[in-house]
């Protein structure tokens, strides 16, 4: 498991939308929150490539270098 | 993050694979809900722990993780081999208790039994055809031409039906995938077995009237259900479920009947061969009447539009007349050119296909990234039409039916694949098909 953040401040968090539909609508709402309750957070919202059951190395190596951490969603 | 009808199945994916996720539960569904609701569900709480639910997510980011210790779990066949002897009607009970039947009655898979069904094929009992899963959920679990006996005397086969049923245990496909939306499978039989083994595709094919076309197709489901471990509500998350999976609409093709080249042929196997061709999909529309005045091609086309044209797929099931009338009345000379016409007279606004569901999750990524013609199709009006069936390989035409009636089936499903038979038969000498009761059907009629 990837190591946990001391805090969100001056982070940049990846918000995922893994292409289950009302996900991108969610993260969206999700992306707004943050903003208005961690400002001092960076998010970047993806659409992940391909369907929800392909692998997205590309994004992933992306995550890895500019990101701080990375919400998935939404399952269902 | 998932929704929160999917918590259990989460949870059981994370501890199978022994990686100690961190999941957090909005309500379930969000598909469909408005801005306002799905503002409500994050200014919520996790519908599992109760927390608020962006607080949960933030003490996830910046606290330690707990070590709970999760291993990868050994997947092993959750089932011994052997039971213990009992009463005929205590172990019925036992099989349809322990979810291992399809909820009808079985044939008790008695050593006697599997021992003779395995008479049907050269092939040793534990040799390993394959390994299957229904959902990602789960490690795929192994299996044996014994076991796949086991599932093929439980379904009610004989001996003569097992290199079919092999056959498609080789394919390593189930026939009820997990997938909430609950696919439909169909299973075709190509080549000369078909008529050595009596299957019906003629009147009625796709009725519940002959042994073979009956127990081969139930009996994949019942591999499914064993070899895959199939768990209702834990393993398989069909929110409807699909009552075609019963026998997944198991029938030859016409193949004495037909106009066209059988379809086996046109996936490169030769006329002699003996085949099982697998497909996947959701929707069946009957055609609701002959081609009287307006023509088969013409209405299929019309009734094509109902449907997504997810990457291009759908397949028609024709009465042999239907063949006849398209190949002497309309021209189409072979079922590539019926392809071909469909692929390019089916247009539907581009409003229809984007917003379909199923469009929207596999088919925008490739219009996002730039694939064509998903990217043009993108960036046209919402009242501009295009033509979504683009790939004419992609719908394929069978020929299944007795010539009671000129009427057809239009489906969206897609060819997955095709699998030999011939690989799977007795040695010769000790070919089962020449003991069989069934005896030959050179008419491919038969029905018992």
């Amino acid at each position: 498991m990837a190591a946990r953040l001391d805090d969100l401040n001056g982070k940049t968090l990846y918000l995922v939308d893994v292409g289950f539909g009302g996900g991108y609508e969610f993260l969206e709402e999700m992306q707004g929150w943050l903003s208005r309750h961690v400002p001092g957070a960076r998010t970047v919202l993806k659409r992940k490539g391909g369907n929800m059951l392909l692998d997205d190395p590309s994004l992933w190596t992306e995550i890895k270098g500019k990101g701080s951490a990375v919400i998935f969603g939404v399952g269902g | 993050m998932a929704t929160a009808r999917f918590a259990d199945y989460v949870d059981r994916d994370a501890r199978n694979h022994g990686m100690p996720l961190q999941f957090t539960f909005p309500p379930h569904t969000v598909v469909g809900k408005s801005r306002s609701t799905l503002r409500q569900y994050v200014e919520g709480n996790d519908q599992v722990t109760g927390e608020p639910l962006m607080q949960k997510i933030v003490n996830v980011l910046t606290r330690p993780t707990p070590e709970d210790g999760l291993q990868a779990a050994t997947r092993k066949a959750p089932w011994p081999r052997l039971l213990k002897p009992d009463t005929e009607e205590n172990l019925r009970r036992l099989f349809l208790d322990s979810g291992w039947t399809d909820g009808l009655p079985i044939i008790l898979p008695t050593e006697e039994r599997v021992a003779d069904m395995l008479t049907g094929t050269s092939h040793p009992a534990d040799e390993v055809v394959g390994r299957m899963t229904i959902t990602t959920n789960q490690e795929k679990l192994e299996y044996t031409v014994e076991k796949v006996a086991v599932n093929a005397v439980m379904a009610g086969a004989r001996p003569e039906h097992l290199p079919v049923i092999l056959a498609i245990a080789s394919t390593q496909e189930p026939s009820c995938p997990s997938s909430t939306t609950s696919f439909a499978r169909m299973v075709l039989v190509n080549g000369p077995i078909r008529n050595e083994i009596g299957m019906n595709s003629g009147v009625g094919a796709l009725s519940p009237f002959n042994l073979a076309n009956s127990v081969i197709g139930r009996a994949w489901t019942l591999m499914t259900i064993n070899l895959g471990d199939t768990r209702l509500g834990e393993t398989f998350m069909g929110s409807q479920g699909n009552n075609l999976n019963y026998n997944n609409m198991c029938a030859a093709e016409n193949e004495e009947l037909s106009v066209w080249e059988p379809f086996h042929v046109q996936k490169g196997f030769k006329p002699d061969e003996s085949t099982v061709s697998l497909f996947r999909g959701w929707s069946v529309i009957n055609s609701m009447g002959a081609p009287n005045r307006r023509p088969a091609h013409e209405e299929t086309a019309i009734l094509l539009k109902s449907f997504p044209a997810l990457r291009s797929t759908a397949t028609l099931i024709m009465d042999p007349l239907v063949a006849k009338h398209l190949k002497d009345s309309q021209g189409f000379t072979t079922k590539e050119e019926l392809s071909k016409w469909l692929s390019e007279n089916v247009k539907i606004p581009a409003k229809q296909y984007w917003d379909a569901d199923l469009v929207y999750a596999f088919m925008l990524p490739l219009a996002l990234e730039g694939v064509e013609p998903y990217a043009t199709w993108y960036k046209l009006p919402q009242d501009a039409t295009l033509a979504p069936y683009n790939e004419p390989n992609n719908i394929n035409v069978v020929v299944v039916g007795g010539e009671t009636n000129p009427l057809w089936q239009t489906t969206d499903f897609f060819y997955t694949q095709t699998a030999l038979v011939d690989e799977w038969r007795p040695k010769s000498g000790s070919d089962a098909t020449k003991q069989s009761p069934v005896g030959n059907c050179e008419s491919g009629e038969c029905e018992i």
